[in-house]
C-alpha cells in the first residue's frame, strides 16, 4: 500500500503539468490577464451573494483547469475560518444556537459574502494569471529580469549548508550575478488559440452583463 | 567578470534582490499558514538589505517589482491576498528605510527589520479587519503581531550576519557610497 501512495501523487502532478500546459497554449497571456481583471472586478461589485456564489464555483474550476495547485480542503477550511470570525461578533437575528454562540442572520451571510469573495478572487487570479505573463514598460523589463534572476536561484547547483549559510548565501548571489539578466528571457510564443480569445470575451461579457442586469434590476 | 558599470546599475541590482525576493517568497510558501495572507515575512530580508543600498525611489520599485512578482508567481494578482501583500510590504519597506535614514548607526539591522515587520502586521491586521474577519480581528491580532516581532528578530540576525561576510554586498554598498557621494557633490556645485 505503502508503494502505491508516490505512483498516484506522480500521476496527479504529471496530469496538473499536462493541464497547464494546454491552458497556457490555448490562451494569450495579457488577453487572459486582462479578462481575468475585468471579470475579477465584475466580481467583486456583484451585489448577489447566489451570483457571487455561482461565479466563486466556476472560478474554482477554471483554477484546477489552468493546472495550478488547488485545493478543495484549505479553500474550504479558510471559507468556514472567515465565516467563523464573523460569527463571533453578533449582529441580526438570532437564527439558532451552536453551544454558546449565538449564530445571526447578518454575521452569518456577512461571513458568507466575505468568504465567498476572499476565495472567489484568489481563484480567478490563480486561473489568469499566468506564469509567463510579461508586463510592458520599463517596469516590466525589471520584473522580467528578476525573473531571469529567480530562474538561476532555482537552477543553481551549489551547496546552502547550515554551518556556512552566509557565505554560501553569498556564494550563490555572486555566481547569479556573473552575467546580466537583460533579454536573456524568450518571450512567449505569439501562437495562442483564437478560439481562447472568443472564449474570454463571451466569459468578461457575462459577468459584466450579470453586474450591469443586477443594478439594472436595483 | 563583473565591471564597475554592473555594480552602478540601479535596475540590475534591484531585479537580483526582487528574485531572492520572489525566492524566499517561494520557501514560505511551503510553510503552512492558517490563512493566505499570514507569511512570515522572509522574503522581506532583500528590501532590509536594500536600506543602505538603493535610493528611495529604487528602494520602492523593488518592493513593488516584490508584491507584483510574487503575485504573478502565486496567481494572486487580482485577489485581496495581493492588496494584504502590497499594503504589508510598502508599510514595512517605508518604515525600515524611515527607521534607517532617521537613526543611522544608532539602530542596528535587528531594530529596523522588527520595526519593518510588526509595522507590516499591525497594517495586514487593519485590512483583515476592513476585509476579512470584521471585529473578530482584534483576536488574532496579539499572535500576529508575536509572530511579527519573532521573525523581525530573526531576519535581523541574518541580515547582520550576511552584511559582516558577504563579498557582493559589500561591492553594492561601496558603490551606492561612490554614487550617493557622486549625487550629492553633483547637488552642492
Amino acid at each position: 500500500m505503502a508503494e502505491q501512495r508516490p505512483g498516484r501523487t506522480e500521476r496527479l502532478r504529471s496530469r496538473r503539468a499536462a493541464r497547464r500546459e494546454r491552458y497556457e497554449a490555448f490562451f494569450d497571456p495579457r488577453f487572459l490577464a486582462s479578462a481575468g481583471l475585468a471579470t475579477s472586478l465584475a466580481f467583486l461589485f456583484q451585489p448577489s451573494l447566489v451570483v457571487r456564489a455561482i461565479m466563486f464555483a466556476l472560478f474554482f474550476i477554471a483554477a484546477v483547469a489552468s493546472g495550478k495547485r488547488v485545493s478543495p480542503l484549505a479553500t474550504l477550511l479558510v471559507g468556514l475560518g472567515i465565516v467563523a470570525a464573523n460569527l463571533l461578533v453578533p449582529v441580526g437575528k438570532v437564527l439558532y444556537h451552536l453551544g454558546p454562540m449565538a449564530v445571526t442572520q447578518f454575521a452569518l451571510l456577512d461571513g458568507l459574502g466575505k468568504a465567498v469573495t476572499f476565495e472567489g478572487l484568489i481563484h480567478i487570479s490563480k486561473a489568469s494569471i499566468p506564469p509567463t505573463l510579461r508586463l510592458p514598460g520599463r517596469f516590466g523589463s525589471i520584473v522580467a529580469s528578476a525573473f531571469v534572476y529567480y530562474d538561476r536561484i532555482v537552477e543553481y547547483r551549489g551547496n546552502l549548508r547550515p554551518s556556512s549559510l552566509m557565505t554560501d548565501v553569498d556564494a550563490l548571489m555572486l555566481k547569479v550575478w556573473e552575467e546580466p539578466a537583460t533579454s536573456a528571457r524568450a518571450e512567449p510564443s505569439p501562437s495562442h488559440s483564437r478560439l481562447g480569445n472568443i472564449l474570454l470575451i463571451a466569459v468578461t461579457g457575462l459577468a459584466l452583463g450579470a453586474l450591469v442586469l443586477r443594478f439594472a434590476q436595483g | 567578470m563583473l565591471t564597475e558599470r554592473r555594480w552602478n546599475d540601479r535596475a540590475d541590482i534591484t531585479a537580483l534582490l526582487g528574485a531572492f525576493c520572489f525566492f524566499l517568497s517561494a520557501v514560505e510558501y511551503m510553510v503552512p499558514k492558517p490563512l493566505p495572507f499570514m507569511r512570515l515575512g522572509i522574503a522581506n530580508l532583500p528590501i532590509l538589505l536594500a536600506t543602505d543600498l538603493l535610493p528611495l525611489p529604487w528602494y520602492l520599485v523593488l518592493a513593488l517589482v516584490k508584491v507584483i512578482g510574487m503575485s504573478v508567481i502565486s496567481g494572486s494578482l487580482f485577489s485581496y491576498v495581493a492588496l494584504f501583500s502590497l499594503a504589508g510590504t510598502m508599510t514595512s519597506a517605508m518604515v525600515m528605510w524611515l527607521s534607517r535614514k532617521a537613526f543611522g548607526d544608532l539602530i542596528s539591522a535587528i531594530g529596523v527589520s522588527i520595526l519593518g515587520a510588526v509595522s507590516s502586521n499591525a497594517v495586514q491586521i487593519f485590512l483583515a479587519r476592513v476585509v476579512v474577519f470584521g471585529e473578530a480581528a482584534r483576536l488574532i491580532a496579539p499572535a500576529f503581531l508575536a509572530m511579527g516581532l519573532l521573525t523581525g528578530i530573526a531576519l535581523g540576525v541574518f541580515a547582520e550576519r550576511f552584511v559582516a561576510v558577504s563579498l557582493w554586498y559589500a561591492r553594492a554598498a561601496g558603490a551606492a557610497a561612490r554614487g550617493g557621494a557622486a549625487a550629492r557633490g553633483g547637488d552642492g556645485g
